[in-house]
């Protein structure tokens, strides 16, 4: 028997007061649910575990939309604010819109699809743990300290209006600054050499990792509705960690560990 | 994590302020009640040429002293109570307004200065020397508004309802590293200059000291003061252009600087960045400003604080939450994040009856 979807009128609500109503109706077993009305309502999906939980969003979250969340698909018919999917374990976010600051900080897992352009200090910290492998797509561009010590999981800045500047940041030296593990695609820009940061590289895809941009993007493509294949034919750069210990030598000589101290 | 909204007719349309406060008000969460408030201009049409200066007192006593400095040295027009709706909160200052006249003597005028420069070195001797007292709004035909509590509270104290203004600013202010007091509340203030701030301003150190030797008073134990008192000096003293004290206080970084492809503005950020060092804001910040001229937005140049703006029919629209932004206007075509250290400049299509041209 196919459920009904619950729809809850989120206008004027105080977000403590919403999140509360959106886990009363999931403990009642309800899994289709829309939050109409919203404007700025903080920590929707925060928390939430139901892996066949939709939660539709029509209007505006506010901060830390589906921060911790562990399965839940949340999509969200409008722009979305800062920290977007912070901490996030499991489970979908797709944005029709614009995404802040500081999106997918410390991501652990699930997917985050901008289908627009993202602010400053996306995918700070994002990691990954064996099968858990976070993925974010952006849509348009992203600003400064994109993948600042990144630890995991895949980026992919889909650049789809072909932007020539400033697709992934503008100020020296912030792109991925401080990489060690993971990975950064974007597509159809020639990233410029003061760009990457300290432990960044840039390296041509191979074909394991073209299939695997490809599953993402077309995963991407199926929630806004976009025709992946003339995405997918552009060109792309891979940025990745030149080693997993970018800093090394950089606090060795400034620190010397055998300074008589031990 | 303070809030900012703004809003700005370029026609100078007026309305009261029920559309910034629902803004304000939507950001409740970025504050804690230990501060709030608005600054609008265009709402003392009649004293639209006098300067009114709001002053809040802890009580009678300093208001009765601070008006006598104020009859010193300005021709009060008018002085009244500013009205206040005490069930909003009860514990508060004193508040009263004068509308004012400089002297026409010029002997009481001090080194051959305008008529700004006078009324603002007379506000800074007054906070200064009137102890219990605070000049807080100085400014021609607009008028700040601020205090300990939320932004409603804040809002219904006032009874900003029956104001009536083209441009409005407001803030949400949740206090880091300074208290919480009437006076710390935002905005900040000095003539026309109004500035709200989401931040902290790490080298106030530096721009105290670069402004005290200016002759600006720096009181309100707080460091977000000093960005008023620094567009003071460098647009209205030094004659800077908006974008060129905007370069000055978020300049971009060396490297960006030297990367520039046009000599001659590369040239002119090294100059601004070499002259006005001590004038430089270091840490995160997005400050809206307002003044005669219009009203703008700006960020440090590695965004480490929220800004968004929206411009419509005529209408300019700030806040640091997008969210925001459609409280005070549902239909909004298009969002814009300014990038970090870009300033966004609203300016009127025409300059006030009374007002001075100002240039972007």
């Amino acid at each position: 028997m196919e459920r009904l979807s619950t729809v809850l009128d989120a206008k004027g609500v105080d977000y403590r007061q919403l999140n509360d109503m959106v886990r009363a109706c999931l403990a009642q077993g309800e899994r289709h649910i829309v939050l109409r009305h919203v404007r700025g309502q903080r920590y929707l999906g925060a928390g939430l575990t139901a892996g066949d939980l939709l939660l539709e969003v029509e209007g505006v979250p506010g901060e830390d939309l589906a921060f911790c969340m562990g399965g839940p698909t949340i999509i969200v018919h409008g722009h979305g604010q800062n920290a977007i999917a912070n901490t996030m374990d499991s489970g979908t976010v797709a944005v029709h819109g614009m995404g802040g600051d500081a999106l997918a900080y410390g991501m652990r897992g699930g997917r985050l699809f901008i289908r627009d352009s993202v602010g400053y200090r996306v995918g700070i910290h994002m990691k990954e743990y064996r099968e858990l492998k976070p993925g974010v797509v952006v849509g348009g561009t992203a600003g400064d300290f994109l993948g600042e010590y990144m630890a995991g999981g895949t980026m992919v800045i889909l650049n789809r209006y072909n932007e020539q500047e400033s697709v992934c940041g503008q100020a020296d030296k912030t792109l991925a600054t401080g990489i060690h593990a993971g990975e950064i695609y974007i597509f159809n820009y020639d990233v410029p050499g003061f760009l990457p940061g300290i432990g960044a590289r840039l390296l041509p895809p191979d074909k394991a990792d073209t299939e695997r941009v490809r599953s993402l993007v077309e995963e991407y493509c199926h929630y806004f509705g976009f025709d992946p294949t003339p995405l997918l034919t552009r060109e792309m750069v891979k940025i990745i960690p030149a080693g997993s210990r970018p800093f090394h030598k950089f606090y060795c000589s400034a620190y010397p560990v055998h300074a008589g101290l031990s | 994590m303070c809030g900012i909204a703004g809003l700005i007719s370029l026609n100078r349309i007026r309305e009261n302020g029920s559309r910034i406060k629902k803004a304000i008000v939507l950001q409740n969460e970025r504050g804690n009640g230990l501060g709030a408030g608005y600054g609008v201009y265009g709402i003392y049409p009649g004293y639209e040429n006098l300067y009114a200066i709001h002053i809040m007192a802890s009580s009678e006593e300093a208001i009765n002293q601070a008006a006598v400095f104020i009859r010193r040295w300005f021709k009060v027009q008018k002085q009244e109570p500013i009205p206040v709706w005490e069930k909003a909160i009860r514990d508060h200052p004193y508040f009263q307004r004068f509308f004012v006249e400089t002297p026409e003597s010029p002997a009481l005028c001090s080194g051959g200065q305008n008529e700004d420069g006078y009324v603002l070195e007379k506000m800074m001797l007054m906070n200064k020397e009137v102890s219990g007292a605070n000049a807080f709004s100085s400014g021609k035909d607009m008028g700040v508004f601020k205090g300990v509590g939320t932004p409603r509270d804040i809002y219904d104290f006032f009874m900003l309802d029956h104001y009536e203004g083209y441009s409005w600013l407001a803030h949400n202010r949740f206090p880091t590293n300074t208290p919480g007091w009437w006076g710390g509340a935002h905005p900040f203030n000095a003539l026309d200059w109004s500035i709200v701030h989401n931040g902290e301003i790490s080298s106030y150190g530096i721009n105290r000291r670069y402004l005290e030797a200016q002759g600006y008073f720096c009181h309100l134990q707080t460091d977000s003061e000093v960005i008023a008192y620094l567009f003071d000096l460098l647009v209205r003293r030094h004659g800077l252009g908006i974008l060129e004290a905007a370069a000055a206080l978020a300049p971009p970084y060396w490297a960006t600087v030297e990367r520039l492809e046009d000599s001659e503005r590369q040239e002119q950020l090294r100059l601004l960045r070499i002259i006005y060092e001590p004038a430089m804001l270091n840490g995160p910040f997005a400050v809206l400003a307002a003044f005669s001229g219009g009203m703008f937005s700006l960020t440090d140049n590695t965004k480490l604080r929220p800004m968004t703006m929206a411009s419509q029919d005529d209408y300019t629209y700030f806040a640091s939450e997008l969210s925001a932004l459609y409280e005070m206007r549902e239909d909004l075509q298009q969002i814009v994040t300014p990038r970090a250290g870009e300033p966004v400049v609203a300016l009127y299509h025409e300059p006030a009856a009374s007002g001075e041209g100002v240039t972007a």
